[in-house]
């Protein structure tokens, strides 16, 4: 669970209410006023259009094989193409009449023609006519069960990939998002209102620890896209190159490493929602490739010469004032207006002081039953120092020191003393710091530790630190001006 | 009435593999090597996979690259994509990880292709393995992440939680704490959904270890204590004695000496008895700077160098140069 809380909460007030959701969008199936898909529903099935008597003994054996229901029937252009159905057309002597059948339900289900005659011709027809493949029997068995076991299993995959993303829905439901104070209202408002235009970009600002990824994640799952992907990608935590090899794809021998061709994740969030985290990390040639996706709705691979159509809401998010980034010549203005379609601010946790102990119960309840850990509440003193503190790392910070305080209580109530900071690192010793590290990786890994316990704030990290900011980045390695990645130095110590 | 090749050798390898009963199908399947497996597509892998989960990698490559060819040949691509990912899969077990990454390409190629997110994910997730292995943290990532769309279109959670926990521990070889530990948590929440105590107990002590590097010995402690008690109600030893060790690094870190030393000692007897190599030089590592940390140059020395010869018998090049440095300066 992501930052800004979310949980299935009875009771909890009501929230703005997104319109009643359309139907998924991305495919063009999808729209064809028939209503949700049934593939929830329904067992997959192999639906035999038998021209002929013969092999007729045979399909009963191969749907079972495949894990199938059977069904024969005079035409497959009833079938539901959403529903998890495969065809089958047997001539088995009625070669002539192959085609046409075919042809009666091109484009529905994916089908595979049946013959005795294993002639090139009769094959070429047939898939001219839309089977996906054509077997001829008894040559073929082998193959055909083959065809069929593989594809069933793709239908019962599918099947699984649509409860996956019912069960992702329920998760991130919006009235599952805590808190009431007016600030986060006005954030929640806003999404509702953008939920169902799925195409309208969002812009979602904040400080780290808001819950800018879950509001993202509530935007796919209670929106029209939400039986396609939800693919996030942190910008500030690759580099450059790899970035957009990764958000483009790339073709093969488009550099040295690239020995085969790789889709991007525009491409693999094709109707669905892609969220690019940290925009305001994003290197100037991005930006400039981002802007061409975001004008022209579709991206070329790196080493590629296809443009290919991509169908995705974009989310962008970021900590970083874009506003003065343009201001200060680091990001482009054209950029930023597109990405800037529909801002949402989510507030600091010191905005919503009347949230926090509403929060910090939400997650003493899941840590307590998470660890199986009977602890009752706060005491009064600990409320009121959560609701005095200023949560510099906002809701992750307190998701992370009221599950700290449950792992660590002694008694059944959480008091003052179980919500303290974890003490200072105390020594180098195995996994707290490098083993054996020289002087300038210690400075940078602790460094990198104070940055990571202040949620990604420098200022903050360098205040407790004690030392300046620019200092702090000279440690980093990032330069004043340009915000990089955080701790892209590895320790050296060992993997699992 | 048409009747399938080997009808019963099929129905009975898939009783088998269905059973994880893999001695069995691997006796099965080299009975009838030269007059049944070979000829069936499906059988092919599948008598690779067995040879594999009874620690026979060198067969299984061997039958592989005999094998393919004749896949290729006749356009068993299903076969072929599964077999291509196994062959890369007993090349990394060997060591050989060019060989592996190559054969892991051609799967992934073949994923593509055909459209099969399963080989699409599994063989990405493979390449993000290598390229982690190889130090390539980055890359690794990259890969990682192209793996999740295709986990959520299978709707396969299990997969979902495998490929956050490899993301948390590239974010943590990264130094990045904060992401490696959010990993962690949606490994867990993905654990969970797919019902594996085990991906959510390698998850949970993946946290504790961001917890001891994020300086809070006192929670590692704790989360250790409860990835090693999932652990040992899983019967696996091995991961135990990675939980005890943990446990003691933290001990060690509050300066709770004598409990570490317990923990530390418990962990070195797991990992022996079970010939996990790799968490016994760990132990053996920490049960230095323990005594190190207690002023014990000898006791230190000892157990520094009985680490060093660990690492150094398992090629671990960059564990084995840090430990003999440490050693150099005491």
């Amino acid at each position: 669970m992501s930052a800004l809380a979310s949980a299935k909460r009875p009771g909890v007030a009501p929230r703005p209410a997104p319109r009643p959701a359309p139907r998924p969008a991305s495919r063009a199936a999808a729209d064809d006023g028939r209503g949700e898909p049934d593939a929830l529903s329904l067992a997959p099935r192999l639906v035999v259009v038998p021209l002929s008597p013969s092999f007729g003994e045979v399909w009963a054996h191969l749907a079972a094989d495949a894990g199938l229901a059977l069904q024969s029937s005079d035409t497959l252009a009833t079938v539901d193409p959403r529903a998890p159905v495969l065809g089958l057309v047997a001539a088995g002597g009625a070669e002539d009449a192959l085609a046409d059948a075919l042809r009666q339900s091109s484009g529905q289900v994916e089908v595979a023609a049946v013959g005795a005659l294993a002639c090139h011709r009769t094959a070429v027809a047939a898939m001219h006519a839309g089977a996906a493949d054509y077997f001829a029997l008894p040559e073929d068995l082998d193959r055909l069960r083959s065809w069929l076991v593989e594809r069933a299993e793709r239908l019962r995959a599918r099947t699984r990939g649509l409860a996956f993303s019912e069960t992702e829905a329920r998760k991130y439901r919006f009235d599952g998002i805590l808190g009431e104070s007016p600030a986060l209202m006005r954030a929640l408002g806003l999404a509702a209102r953008v939920i169902p235009h799925a195409n309208v970009t969002v812009l979602v600002t904040g400080e780290t620890g808001t819950g800018k990824e879950l509001l993202a994640r509530a935007l796919h799952y209670n929106g029209p896209r939400r039986a396609a992907a939800f693919v996030d990608i942190n910008c500030a935590a690759l580099p450059e190159p790899l970035l957009e090899s990764e958000l483009f794809g790339h073709e093969k021998g488009a550099f040295t490493d690239a020995s085969a061709s790789k889709p991007g994740l525009f491409e693999l969030a094709d109707g669905g929602t892609l969220f690019l985290d940290e925009i305001g990390h994003l290197a100037p040639t991005l930006q400039a490739k981002l802007l061409r996706a975001l004008q022209e709705r579709q991206i070329r691979r790196v080493g590629g010469t296809r443009s290919i159509p991509v169908n995705v809401r974009i989310v962008a998010a970021t900590h970083v004032d874009l506003a003065a980034a343009v201001r200060a010549g680091t990001f482009r203005e054209d950029l930023y207006y597109r990405l800037n379609v529909m801002p949402i601010e989510l507030p600091p946790l010191r905005a919503r002081h009347d949230d926090v102990v509403v929060l910090a119960r939400h997650f003493l309840a899941a840590s307590a039953a998470e660890y199986g850990i009977p602890i009752g509440g706060f005491s009064l003193a600990a409320e009121r120092m959560l609701r005095e503190r200023d949560w510099p790392g906002n809701v992750r910070e307190l998701r992370n020191a009221v599950e700290r305080a449950v792992l660590l209580a002694q008694g059944t109530t959480l008091d003052v003393a179980d919500l303290e900071p974890p003490p200072a690192p105390r020594g180098t010793v195995d996994g707290v710091l490098p083993f054996p590290a020289p002087l300038d990786e210690i400075v940078h890994a602790a460094a990198l530790r104070m940055l990571e316990r202040c949620g990604g704030n420098k200022s903050e990290a360098a205040r407790r630190l004690a030392i300046s900011r620019p200092r702090l980045l000279r440690i980093l390695g990032e330069d004043e001006d340009v915000v990089g990645a955080v701790g892209e130095r590895s320790f050296g110590d060992r993997g699992r | 009435m048409l009747a399938l090749p080997h009808g019963e050798l099929r129905a009975r390898a898939a009783t088998l593999a269905q059973a994880s009963a893999w001695s069995e199908l691997a006796a099965l399947l080299a009975d009838h090597a030269t007059d049944g497996a070979r000829e069936v597509a499906e059988l092919v892998p599948l008598r690779a996979e067995s040879l594999m989960r009874t620690g026979r990698m060198r067969e299984a490559r061997a039958w592989l690259a005999d094998a393919m060819d004749d896949l290729a040949r006749r356009r068993e691509r299903s076969a072929l994509r599964r077999a291509s990912n196994l062959l890369g899969a007993s090349h990394f077990a060997l060591g050989e990880l060019d060989a592996a990454r190559h054969a892991f390409e051609r799967a992934l190629e073949l994923g593509q292709e055909d459209e099969d997110d399963l080989t699409v994910a599994r063989a990405t997730n493979n390449l993000g393995a290598i390229a982690n292995v190889r130090g390539n943290r980055e890359q690794a990532l990259a890969l990682y992440q192209l793996a999740i769309p295709a986990y959520q279109r299978l709707g396969n959670p299990l997969g979902l939680a495998q490929a956050f926990h490899n993301m948390a521990i590239t974010f943590r070889d990264l130094g990045q704490l904060a992401r490696a530990d959010d990993c962690e948590r949606r490994a867990i929440e993905f654990g969970r959904q797919a019902e594996s105590a085990h991906v959510v107990a390698l998850a949970q002590l993946g946290r504790a270890d961001l917890s001891l590097r994020g300086g809070d010995a006192a929670l590692a402690e704790a989360g250790a204590r409860r990835a090693g008690q999932s652990f040992a109600s899983l019967g696996d030893p091995i991961n135990e004695a990675d939980a005890r060790r943990l446990v003691g690094a933290a001990l060690l870190a509050q300066g709770r000496h004598d409990d570490a030393h317990a923990a530390l000692d418990g962990a070195l007897a797991l990992a022996r008895a079970h010939g996990s190599a790799l968490h016994e030089a760990e132990a053996l590592r920490a049960l230095a700077e323990l005594a190190d940390a207690r002023g014990d140059a000898g006791g230190a020395r000892h157990c520094g160098e009985a680490a060093l010869a660990v690492f150094e018998r398992l090629a671990a090049g960059t564990e084995a140069a840090a430990l003999r440095a440490w050693l150099q300066e005491r």
